[in-house]
């Protein structure tokens, strides 16, 4: 009878540790996953590299296209009401990324290559369609866009290309939707 | 040996079963019943274990007795007191089919809940599940239905989701406000499952067991996922883990005497 009652105890046991392991539900969702969707703008510089065949003493320039540090990156959101701005870091960046406004189709950025230098701007304009994902419970929804096209003024950026036009929570670090050529 | 008395000893033999999974629950490891049969408890000084005639002998044909198992999960209880937000009830049956097989039935009903500032709907549904389980354990007499258990289940769950209404934040202006309309769905999902039962009184036993499933058509809920199914889980996870435990009671009738 001991041995029996030793399992019932047991069961018991694992039922009030069942409770022990379900810690209080939570009151706030607890969301683990990005909420704000960002366009994400590369940089690419353009570099000059002249080799030398001293055999047959010919010079040959090849251009070469790589991602750009800029000093102190920053953009800042025209046409909204509120005061949105991005600020690379001094240390330079390669990349900015920006939230779009769900309630339009459009929207324009004042880009600075250097903060610094306020007279060196340039305006980039992104057109795009917005639609609501569920992303979970805990997360509830967020905006998708899908990038139609990008205009650029060509103060200080040569050129903007459009790479990925799929803006969504889901985008590895190395993501860049459009890119922004920098000619020296 | 009397009846009570060869349950009682039947018993014995799932102490330290019982006692090591209850230490290892919380690693997520659980000793295999062959283990548990061979390992003599931890207060026993016995230097050359006596050796184990069931396992080593083969046993003689038992004569069949029917068995009707009801259960009611105790852990859906006290899961639904610590997460009032997914509420459910399930009941177990199963039925000793010849040799070590059983033919299971589970069914059940429950509600889900969602009421944060973003996001707002309520769920309900039932399911019923079906299946077979093997005891990996060899049956000591004709009334013995202790089990240490594998097995596989198909379910299928049903539900309502009401209109959900939802907030999308934005950097720019107000959170923008939407709807998603109400709609029935139907779920279907494949489980492994694996545990014990072990009576403890006349017909009585309790008993617990893990289960894996996996929902086959997870792209229903693209749009909108509920945060409970009855006799699923979350909605959103197309592979899921549960812990039941049961208390259960059995019937039994065309009653042989044992042949032990």
């Amino acid at each position: 009878m001991a041995k029996k009652n030793t399992v019932v105890f047991l069961f018991i046991m694992i039922l009030l540790g069942s409770l022990g392991w379900a810690s209080c539900e939570p009151k706030e969702p607890e969301c683990y996953q990005p909420v704000n969707v960002t366009l994400i703008s590369g940089f690419v510089g353009r570099d000059t590299v002249r080799i030398v065949d001293s055999a047959t003493n010919t010079d040959t320039f090849q251009l070469q296209y790589t991602p750009r540090r800029l000093l102190s990156p920053g953009m800042y959101a025209l046409d909204v009401d509120s005061l949105y701005s991005v600020i690379g870091s001094a240390n330079g960046e390669d990349r900015l990324s920006v939230p779009l406004n769900p309630r339009s189709d459009s929207m324009r950025y004042r880009f600075l290559a250097d903060t610094s230098r306020k007279a060196a701007a340039d305006t980039l304009t992104f057109y795009y369609t917005s639609s609501v994902h569920f992303i979970s419970n805990d997360c509830g929804y967020t905006n998708y866009y899908q990038l139609d096209s990008v205009h650029t003024t060509k103060n200080v950026v040569d050129s903007i290309a459009l790479v990925n036009n799929a803006v969504t929570n889901n985008q590895t670090n190395q993501a860049r939707h459009v890119q922004l050529y920098f000619f020296d | 040996m009397s009846s009570f008395t060869f349950l009682t000893s039947r018993a014995q033999r799932f102490i330290p079963l019982l006692t090591a999974c209850l230490v290892l629950l919380c690693a997520g490891v659980c000793p295999s019943p062959v283990w548990a049969q061979a390992t003599p408890p931890s207060d026993t000084t016995v230097a050359t274990p006596a050796p184990d005639t069931a396992a080593t002998k083969k046993l003689p044909k038992l004569p069949y007795v029917h068995q009707f198992r009801l259960g009611f999960d105790l852990g859906r209880v006290a899961f639904n007191l610590m997460y009032p937000s997914r509420q459910g009830y399930e009941i177990q049956a199963d039925y000793a089919m010849r040799g070590k097989l059983y033919a299971a039935a589970e069914g059940g009903f429950g509600r889900g809940r969602i009421d944060y500032d973003n996001l707002k709907y309520t769920t309900s549904s039932y399911f019923v599940r079906i299946g077979i389980d093997q005891s990996v354990l060899d049956r000591l007499g004709a009334y013995d239905f202790d089990m240490a258990f594998i097995g596989v289940r198909y379910g299928i769950g049903m539900g309502q989701l009401s209109e959900a209404t939802y907030l999308v934040p934005s950097l720019f202006g107000p959170p923008a406000e939407g709807s998603v309309p109400g709609k029935n769905y139907t779920v279907h999902w494949g489980e492994i499952v694996g545990g014990i039962k072990v009576e403890v009184g006349k017909g009585i036993f309790v008993g617990w067991n893990f289960r894996g499933r996996f929902m086959f058509n997870a792209g229903t809920f693209k749009e909108l996922a509920p945060n409970y199914i009855a006799g699923y889980g979350k909605g959103d996870k197309s592979t899921v883990f549960d812990f039941n435990l049961y208390l259960s009671y059995a019937i039994r009738w065309n009653k042989q005497k044992s042949s032990l």
